[in-house]
């Protein structure tokens, strides 16, 4: 079980293989298929965002038709060749690893973490930018523009939609209860539920009579923000907020193999740390071949 | 049935050249356990801290019994009380759930038994096995530490909008929640490559013992529901702390698609912790009739079929909460298909015993005990599965007595019948088995005074999660305390009797029941690389070859120039 | 906070053993059901356990070596019987109860539709005709359709006795629909987990004939005049009936005792009536004042919470605002918390009306 055994008499084998494996193939076999059980997880982990986002698209079509022109598609598209070629680099090391080559290995992997510092940098500009035009999540959305990045005219022109089949009411008197920062605390109040019933993408029968925006700012008083824009944000945020997280974790392990990638650890009879590493990396970079189109590239 | 047989009884087993020099005793100091990668020792580790997870449940559970003695409450009586009775039933909840029920038999038992079963020196990674555990220790004191520091009062549930309006700290107890999450998984990912990569040749997968294809079906359901779960909590907790609008229509949300993400995992989440416990079963009533399980192909499918179609029912949860009717109705259709191959093993198990030699050993009792209270809650899953009745029954005392009848009739039963068939492998000891079935009795008669009035008040209208309640449902309440205040007894009993084993039980022979399965093969308790002579692998279930020596108080493998044994076995 | 012992005219006669009460359209159907069930589940019951001992005894282990006296491990044929005929017996229960759930999910066309509101923690009827209460009314014999929704969080409405069950989800609209064949009382309750109240979450559901129907939705449009006696009624003493009607009781005492909300016992007109954000009100304020901070406080509480206490009470708008009847009633409201057992004496009012009867904090609800 550990290493040192392979010092004892009689106990001939290879300073990385584990006391309770029989052979290296083995060990290899049962690493790599624990790796693909971890990546499924993985899966699994981001599969209830992607409901998430489907729900919420097939209920309120009308906000993700507007509020993704808030999203840079430059930015993304950017970000999206800097994860495809660090991916490309990535395959590259694992294949430098079972080559033996020292020396690519180092070059390979350094230049996957220096995407994946790209790819965090330009996140972060989009975050900043978020930040100050209040294009925040449902709780803080409070647009401070009402530009997109397609031209200030498309915002006008842009009327506010309701999905047809929803059933709108006039508005009657509000309660907005707000607390001491200002975040709205309680916002919709149903009266007088119409009598045709719609059934919604849970399942649940819905009446909408929306009362109140939530939204202000210029915006709302243009009246073109659909209710809950700031919904696409919350969305927005978690999703890739979570991805990034991800990368983060990415990060810390690329590092960890190239450290013991220079130190010459591994080799043709042993790189799979570096393969698993790199099954890893290629499951963070399909993720956001999803998010991309699905948040940016939405017509 | 073709035997590969040793010609000679290897000395490792012979009763005078037991080694003292076992898991238990190689390395010593508490470092050399908390840092251990021997799978036995995590092992040991995780069934004391289930077991003290267990005791504690307990404690909630009496408290919550105590307080119901009486319809206008015995502890607290007035609406802002109440809110410690709330807090008091969601800490039952999830202590039982995620530090007993889930973790419990894979990490205490499986961990175990799993590699000594296929024969070899531990799990695929044992470090990720040390990993698992200590992740479940900070998960476990994190959710201690939220208890302390404001426990939630939501139900082990967390329904939105409640979860997020509620001031106590659901944050941290979610978090804590996350951590087991990660401690099942890698669990999981251990047993599935074990199981896949470190079988012994000749042990094809129709050749394991069921116990595996439990675990292994078990493993399936971890690795695929438990990250659900996983992101469930945190969206939960972001909510709460950002007000996203995921789940509260305050903002937008939906509080049903939040009810949706729970029970995808919560559902699966249920036979995780069941088919662990049908494995055991398998093995215990196996041994007992000394006889393979009858139908094994059936019985092996059957744990994948459940683990499969598990997925597809979580809707039942839900039926009266706003879903279509035709969501509804798929749901009720998938959940009556998941009780069959229950059903199929109960029937299987049940022809195991037929024409068997049938020894009324502890662990049998409580297989025994298992059969009877795990029909009773899987067939009162059948009211609760079909519409109609599920309109009368949804979120009453009938539905808490049927999930306490399969998971603690159920899941703790087939633990404690496990607990007791392999202690005498793990600890080297024999209990007395006087008290263990005299336990068992008071177990049983202690569950059923417990929760059977429950079923019936349940379909009277009694409401679950309440405090207080109307005075006509007072005499099922009263029936149902002094049942608990047995189990309280039985339990005492148990503790007493393994403790005192440990110290001054008779020292356990090799295969003191005359199992046909490999961990026997070794001593009791294993050496620290599990087997000092390779075991012979051959049917799993087959004894043929054993015979008692009362020598020993066990059995061991008859030399081969003896005549068959007693009783002529037909071909 | 005084319990509530009696059953309050509640019909508590059982159906059986397992089922109470039956007394909607659906009970006889739903119960059938649940007795196939019931009997299904028993015979195999026995079957297993019946099985189980008998094995035990015939099949004994008398010696340590006695070997089984079967070697066959499997039999296909068999197999696939017990497989089957479970199979065959679930989808008939499955379809039984699909059957009955399609008929509770199609109401007729000619319902009365009664909307409720759920919130923490009580429920508010809406009768077409404007009526509103905080218990269910509806006549015998007639079809009713339930619209519901609620204010706050997840609530349930169940009603065992007519096997009917629905939850309450804010922003959203459920329904429920039956038929009530049997005149009576019958309980109502939350079932959906909502907070400390969640026990005390209920109702009454109260069947009368369709000749009286009408009579108790007048009588509930105005709770001014006695439904009984006929008498004209007291502003402070309708607030009397609706601190108990509106479930105020539960988290205000009048008594003084410490609960989840303050006390009235005292409150109007105090010293120091101090919120968490910083201002009050105290006896330097006038009447009016007082008066509009509780009128604000029914409609947007969390508008001033009272230091010490947390903003957990919901919102009456709508049931206490919205129409002059309702303005009235809340008015009550604020008059009963004024009247002379409550106010605190230091502060004189020139409202309440001395001649009123003498008002004692209740101990039973005299609401019909």
């Amino acid at each position: 079980m550990s290493d040192t055994e392979s010092t004892k008499p009689g106990h001939e084998h290879p300073a990385h293989l584990a006391h309770h494996f029989d052979n290296p193939q083995q060990q290899y076999n049962a690493g790599k298929l624990g790796m693909w059980l971890f990546l499924t997880t993985e899966i699994l982990l981001f599969s209830a965002l992607f409901c998430w986002y489907a729900v919420y698209r097939a209920a309120h079509p009308e906000v993700f038709i507007y509020a993704h022109k808030f999203l840079d598609v430059n930015l993304g598209a950017i970000n999206t060749i800097v994860l495809l070629f660090s991916s490309l680099t990535m395959a590259w090391a694992v294949r430098a690893s079972q080559m033996g080559d020292r020396r690519t290995l180092v070059i390979t992997l350094s230049l996957t973490l220096l995407c994946a510092f790209a790819f965090l940098g330009i996140k972060s500009i989009e975050y900043r930018h978020k930040w100050h035009e209040g294009l925040l999540w449902v709780s803080r959305y409070d647009p401070q523009h009402h530009d997109t990045h397609e031209g200030h005219e498309t915002a006008h022109t842009q009327a506010a939609t309701t999905p047809a089949a929803v059933p709108v009411v006039a508005a009657a008197s509000a309660t907005t209860q707000r607390d001491a920062e200002g975040r709205i605390v309680e916002t919709l109040v149903i009266k007088e539920p119409a009598k045709d019933l719609h059934v919604g993408p849970t399942g649940v029968v819905e009446t909408w009579t929306e009362k109140h925006e939530m939204t202000q700012g210029h915006a709302a008083k243009m009246g073109e923000s659909p209710r809950l824009a700031g919904l696409f944000f919350s969305i927005y945020f978690v999703m890739t907020g979570l991805h990034g997280v991800h990368v983060l974790v990415g990060m810390g392990l690329i590092t960890w193999i190239l450290i013991r990638g220079a130190r010459g650890e591994f080799s043709a009879q042993y790189f799979a740390p570096v393969d698993s590493v790199g099954l890893y990396w290629h499951i963070v970079d399909l993720v956001w071949i999803f998010l991309f189109p699905l948040l940016y590239l939405i017509h | 049935m073709t035997a590969v047989t040793t010609n000679h009884t290897p000395p490792s087993l012979t009763p005078d050249l037991v080694r003292e020099d076992n898991y238990l005793t190689h390395g010593s100091g508490i470092m050399s356990w908390l840092f251990t990668l021997d799978h036995k020792r995590i092992g040991v580790m995780y069934l004391i801290s289930v077991i003290a997870s267990f005791l504690l449940g307990g404690v909630f559970a009496l408290i919550i019994r105590t307080q119901l003695s009486t319809p206008e409450g015995v502890i607290w009586t007035t609406q802002l009380q109440f809110k410690l009775y709330n807090q008091m039933f969601t800490l039952h909840g999830a202590v039982m759930i995620f530090l007993v029920l889930i973790p419990g038999i894979p990490g205490a038992l499986g961990n175990f038994i799993l590699p000594l079963m296929i024969g070899a020196k531990d799990v695929a990674f044992p470090k990720l096995n040390l990993l698992s555990y200590h992740l479940y220790v900070i998960g476990a004191v994190v959710i201690v530490v939220s208890i302390i520091f404001g426990a939630v009062d939501t139900g082990w549930t967390f329904y939105a909008p409640y979860s997020v309006r509620t001031d106590t700290a659901v944050e941290l107890m979610v978090l804590g929640a996350f951590i087991l999450g990660f401690s099942s998984i890698l669990t999981g990912i251990n047993f599935i490559v074990t199981i896949h990569a470190l079988r012994p040749p000749g042990m094809t997968w129709f050749k394991m013992p069921l116990m595996l294809w439990a675990l292994y079906a078990t493993s399936i359901i971890q690795i695929l529901a438990t990250p659900v779960l996983g992101i469930t909590l945190v969206l939960l907790a972001v909510e709460k702390m950002m007000k996203i609008g995921i789940f509260n229509s305050a903002y937008g949300g939906d509080p049903v698609l939040f009810q949706h993400f729970f029970w995808f995992y919560s559902h699966p989440a249920v036979y995780i912790m069941i088919l662990p416990a049908m494995g055991i079963i398998s093995e215990v009533i196996s041994t007992y009739s000394r006889k393979p399980v009858f139908g094994y192909r059936f019985v092996a499918l059957s744990s994948i079929a459940i683990a499969i179609i598990g997925f597809l029912v979580w809707g039942h949860h839900m039926f009266p909460n706003g879903q279509s009717t035709l969501l509804g109705t798929i749901f009720s259709f998938m959940t009556m298909l998941v009780a069959i191959p229950s059903a199929i093993k109960v029937w299987n198990w049940l022809a195991t015993m037929y024409k068997g030699s049938i020894d009324l050993k502890t662990p049998m009792c409580y297989a025994l005990a298992f059969l009877f209270l795990f029909a009773i809650g899987g067939l009162t899953g059948i009211f609760l599965g079909s519409l109609a009745t599920n309109v009368q029954l949804h979120d009453t005392y009938f539905v808490v007595a049927h999930f306490h009848y399969v998971m603690f009739g159920g899941t703790m039963i087939g633990f404690l019948a496990g607990l007791h068939h392999w202690w005498p492998k793990i600890t080297g000891r024999m209990y007395h088995q006087g008290l263990g079935r005299l336990g068992c009795l008071l177990v049983f008669i202690g569950f059923n005074l417990t929760f059977f009035p429950q079923f019936v008040m349940g379909s009277h209208g009694m409401p679950r999660r309440w405090a207080r309640y109307e005075p006509e449902y007072w005499p099922y309440h009263a029936a149902s305390t002094v049942g608990a205040y047995i189990q309280l007894v039985a339990f005492i009993l148990i503790a007493v009797y393994l403790l005192h084993s440990l110290f001054r039980g008779r020292k356990a022979p090799a295969n003191p029941w005359g199992s046909g399965t490999l961990e026997w093969q070794t001593t009791s308790p294993p050496p620290h690389d599990n087997f000092a002579v390779a075991p012979t692998v051959d049917e799993p279930y087959n004894t043929d070859n054993l015979v008692y020596d009362p020598a020993i108080g066990g059995y061991v493998n008859k030399p081969t120039d003896t005549p068959a044994g007693p009783a002529a076995v037909p071909h | 906070m005084e319990a509530d012992m009696s059953n309050n005219g509640i019909t508590t006669l059982a159906q059986s053993f397992w089922l109470p009460n039956q007394a909607s359209n659906f009970a006889q159907e739903s119960d059938g059901v649940f007795y196939f069930t019931l009997a299904i589940s028993f015979f195999f019951f026995a079957v297993i356990v019946g099985l189980m001992l008998v094995f035990i005894v015939r099949y004994r282990r008398r010696q340590s070596d006695q070997r089984a006296t079967s070697a066959v491990t499997h039999n296909t044929w068999l197999e696939v019987t017990w497989t089957g005929i479970p199979l065959i017996i679930v989808v008939a229960i499955f379809w039984m109860g699909f059957k009955d759930y399609l008929n509770k999910d199609r109401p007729p066309s000619n319902t009365i539709d009664i909307q409720v509101t759920a919130f923490m923690w009580g429920y508010n009827f809406t009768y077409p005709d404007g009526a509103e209460g905080p218990d269910l009314v509806v006549p015998i014999n007639r079809p009713v359709r339930l619209l519901l929704t609620s204010k706050d969080v997840l609530h349930g409405l169940y009603i065992p006795a007519f096997r009917v069950h629905k939850n309450l989800v804010p922003n959203r609209q459920t329904m429920v629909w039956f038929e009530a064949n049997k005149l009576g009382e019958y309980h109502l309750f939350c079932t959906q987990y909502c907070g400390n109240g969640h026990s005390q979450m209920k109702a009454k559901v109260i069947v009368v004939d369709a000749g009286d129907y009408s009579a108790k939705l007048a009588a509930m449009k105005n709770i001014f005049v006695d439904s009984a006696t006929k008498r004209a009624l007291g502003e402070a003493e309708v607030g009397q009936l609706l601190y108990r009607k509106y479930g105020c009781f539960q988290c205000h005492s009048v008594d003084g005792t410490p609960s989840q909300g303050p006390t009235w016992k005292g409150m109007y007109g105090k010293a120091d009536h101090a919120f968490t954000d910083g201002t009050k009100l105290d006896q330097n304020n006038t009447e009016a004042e007082w008066d509009a901070y509780l009128s604000e406080s029914i409609l947007k509480p969390n508008a001033k919470i009272v230091k010490g206490f947390q903003g957990v009470m919901a919102s009456f708008d709508g049931q206490l605002s919205g129409s002059e009847y309702k303005d009235r009633l809340r008015k009550s409201l604020i008059a009963y918390m004024k009247s002379d057992a409550l106010r605190n004496p230091a502060f004189m009012v020139a409202t309440t009306t001395t001649s009123a009867p003498a008002i004692r904090p209740a101990t039973a609800p005299t609401v019909p």
